[in-house]
């Protein structure tokens, strides 16, 4: 905690300072009075936008339970039960309708797939509401296509918290990096010698929803490797990695952007990763 | 749920086989049944709405309880699972009438507490409704629907074309084709039928989906969809050299596609089954980041790595799949099996030497890779409610791979490729076998009202051995490399609930990792030297992670979130091994040789404040703090005679602060308007940072995105979408490194109207302008684009 605290916040916002007049700090006094003020009642259209079904109205998680059982009874273990508020007042807004809309006329029709009833799994719009800053990250100029309608969020997440070949924190077999390996064979694949570093998962690198960089890097220079394969210095001319002066290698671009340590994932016949 | 309709294997069930319906087995007292209606019945105005409001949400088309699927007359007549419980033209001894007149205890329809009990009049309506033949209207208006959506799109770019297709997903010049279509009917025995797609051509993007499905029965999913990725073909940009940035001249695109067929079984009663086959693909050329260095002619200065770089993939995978799933005395088991066959070639060619301003490298290496694999996994899952308040869940994985895999690299000379390719290190047999075992266990709680608990334990026992016949420098060469590891993840999660309006959650996660690895290798050369080794590296890896936080609403226009997480991952290397088998070449050249262990933290704060002030205001406001460090401690480090002694530093360091506010507003009926502005400001630093050849990468990213949309009249809207973003990573040149940082400011509009023709047709005009600026790329990936966008909607009924 105390290294959380020596980072609050010091950002620099010169160019748009006039725009950002909320810093932690007074949004956290702001939580704060909030709480002490609490009141008996709540709207619960204040937390999120839920998509519309015309002429339906909310029902609540347990009509939904009656049919979709199979997603309810993990419910409490996933990720978004976080939101979850059990009292009638929230179900349009933390329950199952909060993601696919009022299902009042879904019932009426007897079910039926997409019948008055939204289905994220094809429109990401619903995921966007609460995540924004997701829909930010896929706006920017290297992306995954979501927004192009040529994949899906739940291509890679599990909203209900029990898919076994995707990682969602709950209760099913999820392994690292899984639903990467479904598209990005070719990286995931074994190796004779392997980069040490996929032990730590794709997300190390890679920034999965948008990034500035390509190959959507999160960062761009030598220092995306550095931050672990850095050792002490003590020649100021020198840049000791292992037991080579990178220093020229450094000069000419990143470690793999200099045509050396191309096989960033693993090589089949190179310890070194060159190729 | 008290209704035996849902117990489909229980008493119904043993009844059903004995053929005694539930109906007829007790004394009903038929005197009680209200007498039928003495009118004509209409079926759409006087029995639909009775089963809308009370039938349809259990016995529609979706999963319908006890196998009653009550939405055509086919299924009503057939009955569910105890038998028929519509008699046409004897509604006194109809069960169905029975049980919605409640005379039939524990098979009251509807249930207490699913919907209101019919009124007398409604059950004189439905005997008189089945007296009279069970007359299902032939009236009813057809449930065909389909769409047809015809669209058009020409884009002209100024600039960097390649950028922009690879940014925009979009091809620049005329496209068009089928922007969507769509086709549903639903059939009187309820088989519904439905087709959709796209076929846009010019960015080769096509899709269509089949889907015939039949309740209680089975389906048919049946697709093929196929989209193209673009890719820039230049490279970086050095200012210095005072050239523009090397371009390969090529069109770089891959094709990514699959084709499905699933087969399902749903009887009722029995598993459901699913049988399917799917084609995955990749062809096509990919921009890579190896960018080769271009060299001055002063001989003396250094190279910079910036030629451009492709990677031609032929990818190939084909997947069959079996998943059973079946619920049996409350137990549900699920079986699952994934056989997967990959290959793929791939050739990619990589600068060595590259005159600057030269547009083709004086000698190049082409690293040519063919792989193939089969892996079988197979997936068993047991889950039951032992009690209404204990869920426990239990799996297996095995999967199995077995991989062959090629190698070669050569060097060549790209202005003369008559010359022979001096060859380098190859390989034709490389094996690799990667076996794995998965147990989890899995328990969810929620002993009292509010408070839920869940943990699970999975273990995950992984080996993996890779060995070749290669030749590196022209000699025979064994290799070899094992890898042993096993993983226990343990997770728990708490949430509270009880507190008023608000939700206390408590997420942690634990992994443990053991790591044994074997590398060897050695070359027949006669020279035993540093590139003969044999290594064995036993490794710890422990990770924790804990998260809490809170949601909580206390008032009409206000909700919290706020969350906390720390991430602690501590590895540890003991090199049990490291040996050089040459005579004077000192030990400790693999990686991680050098690396006696590392460890990174991370503390991650989230605050999300939404508030409605106003009826037709929305506004949220967010902020996160990611924290990171990285430390890493070293062995000692022998280089020719020169010992550096081992260290424990602050490898790297990672800062980033994001804001986010998002607002709506609807100041009028008719008009909306929408924005989302993110700053991330972000910083990284190593501990090689010495702000000369490596200077610290930090910066800014901007974004914004607005829309608004304003309804003319009812036929008539106008809508606006805005984005933008920016980034100031730009490095300073010290003169020795260099700068890859990025600078740019993208901005896309897209601005048009659509109007309705008709109710069943609508034609849409959108304009759009695209400017993308990349000061760091010397202009080299500028471009502006103007797009033109026609649709024509089509839509029946």
């Amino acid at each position: 905690m105390k290294h959380l605290l020596k980072s609050i916040p010091v950002p620099s916002i010169e160019p748009f300072k006039q725009w950002l007049p909320f810093s932690c700090l007074s949004m956290a006094t702001i939580a704060v009075l909030l709480m002490l003020g609490s009141s008996c009642t709540t709207v619960p259209d204040a937390v999120v936008v839920p998509p519309q079904v015309e002429g339906a109205h909310f029902v609540g998680n347990q009509k939904c339970a009656d049919c979709h059982g199979e997603h309810t009874r993990h419910f409490a273990g996933s990720v978004h039960s976080r939101f979850f508020k059990e009292t009638s007042q929230f179900h349009e807004v933390s329950g199952c309708e909060s993601c696919h809309g009022p299902g009042s006329k879904h019932i009426v029709a007897g079910g039926g797939k997409g019948v008055f009833i939204h289905n994220p799994g094809r429109d990401p719009q619903p995921c966007l509401n609460c995540h924004q800053e997701k829909h930010a990250e896929f706006r920017l100029p290297q992306h995954h296509p979501v927004l192009e309608g040529q994949m899906n969020c739940v291509d890679c997440h599990d909203p209900h918290g029990r898919e076994i070949f995707k990682q969602s924190g709950g209760l099913g077999l999820a392994r690292q990096d899984q639903q990467c390996a479904q598209c990005h064979r070719e990286q995931t694949r074994p190796f004779v010698f392997v980069h040490e570093g996929m032990q730590d998962g794709c997300t190390t690198c890679h920034q999965p929803h948008g990034s500035i960089h390509e190959k959507m890097l999160t960062q761009r220079d030598a220092h995306l490797c550095l931050r672990c394969h850095s050792q002490m210095q003590f020649d100021p001319n020198q840049v000791l990695v292992g037991k080579v002066d990178h220093s020229t290698f450094l000069a000419m671009g990143t470690c793999w952007t200099a045509g050396c340590h191309t096989a960033v994932h693993g090589s089949m016949v190179n310890p070194r990763l060159l190729y | 749920m008290p209704t035996r309709f849902a117990y489909s294997l229980s008493l119904p069930s043993l009844l059903f086989a004995v053929g005694i319906q539930p109906a007829l087995a007790q004394n009903i007292d038929l005197s009680a049944l209200p007498s039928p209606a003495q009118r004509t019945i209409d079926f759409r105005a006087d029995v639909l709405p009775i089963f809308e409001g009370h039938c349809f949400q259990c016995h529609g088309d979706e999963r319908p309880k006890g196998s009653f699927n009550l939405r055509h007359r086919e299924t009503a007549l057939e009955g569910g699972d105890y038998g028929a419980d519509i008699l046409p033209g004897d509604s006194e001894n109809s069960p169905l009438i029975h049980y919605v007149a409640y005379l039939e205890e524990d098979m009251e329809m509807p249930p207490v507490g699913k919907a209101e009990r019919l009124t007398r009049e409604q059950v004189a309506t439905l005997r008189a409704w089945i007296d009279q033949g069970v007359v299902w209207s032939t009236d009813e208006p057809s449930s065909l629907t389909y769409h047809v959506e015809p669209a058009i799109s020409t884009v002209s770019v100024s600039g960097n074309e390649g950028v922009f297709r690879e940014q925009n997903w979009q091809n620049d010049g005329l496209t068009g084709g089928i922007g969507s279509f769509s086709l549903a009917d639903r059939m009187d025995d309820g088989t519904r039928v439905e087709v959709q797609g796209r076929s846009i051509f010019g960015t080769e993007d096509h899709e269509i989906q089949l889907t015939l499905e039949q309740p209680n029965l089975g389906f048919l999913h049946l697709g093929y969809d196929q989209f193209r990725r673009f890719y820039r073909d230049n490279g970086g940009y050095y200012a210095p050299f005072g050239q523009s940035t090397p371009s390969l001249g090529r069109d770089l695109y891959l094709d990514n596609g699959r084709t499905w067929i699933d087969l399902g079984l749903t009887l009722p009663k029995w598993p459901t089954i699913v049988l399917g086959y799917e084609h995955r693909y990749r062809e096509g050329n990919k921009s890579m980041l190896h960018w080769g260095p271009v060299f001055p002619a002063d001989p003396l200065a250094a190279g910079k790595g910036i030629f451009a770089s492709a990677k031609q993939i032929d990818e190939e995978t084909h997947i069959v799949k079996l998943d059973v799933n079946h619920t049996w005395k409350g137990w549900t088991l699920e079986e699952s099996f994934r056989g997967e066959f990959t290959e793929f070639d791939t050739s990619r060619v990589v600068a060595d030497f590259t005159p600057l301003g030269a547009r083709v490298a004086d000698t190049a290496s082409r690293i040519e890779e063919d792989y193939d694999h089969f892996q079988g996994a197979n997936v068993i899952r047991v889950e039951k409610k032992l009690k209404p308040w204990c869920l426990v869940s239990a799996g297996y994985l095995y999967s199995d791979l077995s991989a062959d895999a090629g190698f070669n690299l050569e060097t060549f000379l790209p202005s003369n490729l008559a010359t022979a390719p001096f060859q380098g290190d190859s390989s034709r047999s490389i094996i690799l076998d990667r076996d794995s075992h998965v147990l989890n266990v899995n328990t969810l709680l929620t002993p009292v009202s509010g408070l839920s608990f869940f943990g699970g334990i999975q273990n995950d026992w992984t080996s993996q051995a890779g060995v070749g016949d290669v030749f590196v420098f022209g000699s025979p060469t064994g290799l070899g490399a094992n890898l042993d590891q096993i993983t226990t993840e343990e997770n728990f999660g708490l949430r509270y609930t009880k507190i008023r309006n608000t939700v206390l959650y408590l997420d942690t996660k634990f992994q443990q990792r053991e790591i044994g690895q074997r590398e060897n290798q050695f070359i027949d050369d006669g020279f035993p030297d540093a590139t003969d080794f044999m290594r064995d590296t036993d490794a710890h890896m422990d990770h924790k992670e804990y998260r809490t936080g809170l949601t909580y609403s206390p008032w009409t226009w206000a909700s919290l979130d706020t969350s906390v997480r720390r991430r602690l991952r501590q590895n540890e290397y003991d090199h049990r091994r490291d040996t050089d088998l040459g005579t004077f070449a000192p030990p400790g050249n693999g990686f991680s040789a050098f690396v006696r262990s590392r460890a990174t933290e991370t503390d991650d704060l989230q605050i999300k404040l939404t508030l409605k002030p106003w009826s037709r205001v929305r506004t949220a406001l967010s902020y996160r703090l990611t924290a990171t460090d990285f430390t890493t401690a070293t062995d000692s480090v022998d280089v020719f005679g020169t010992v550096f002694p081992a260290s424990n530093l602050l490898s790297g360091n990672y800062d980033a602060h994001l804001y986010t506010v998002s607002t709506t507003y609807q100041p009028k009926q008719r008009l909306y308007l929408s924005g989302t502005a993110t700053l991330s400001d972000l910083r990284t630093t190593s501990g090689v940072t010495d702000g000369t050849l490596l200077v610290p990468y930090a910066g800014q990213v901007y974004t914004f995105l607005g829309t608004a949309t304003y309804l003319a009249s009812k036929t008539l809207s106008w809508d606006s979408t805005y984005s933008f973003s920016m980034a100031d990573f730009g490095q300073a040149d010290t003169g020795l490194n260099l700068p890859i940082g990025i600078d740019y400011d993208r901005h896309g509009i897209v601005t048009g109207i659509t109007k309705k023709l008709s109710p069943q047709s609508q034609l849409r005009l959108q304009y759009g302008f695209f400017r993308y600026d990349e000061p760091t790329a010397g202009g080299a990936n500028d471009y502006r684009a103007h797009g033109i966008f026609a649709s024509y909607r089509r839509s029946f009924p």
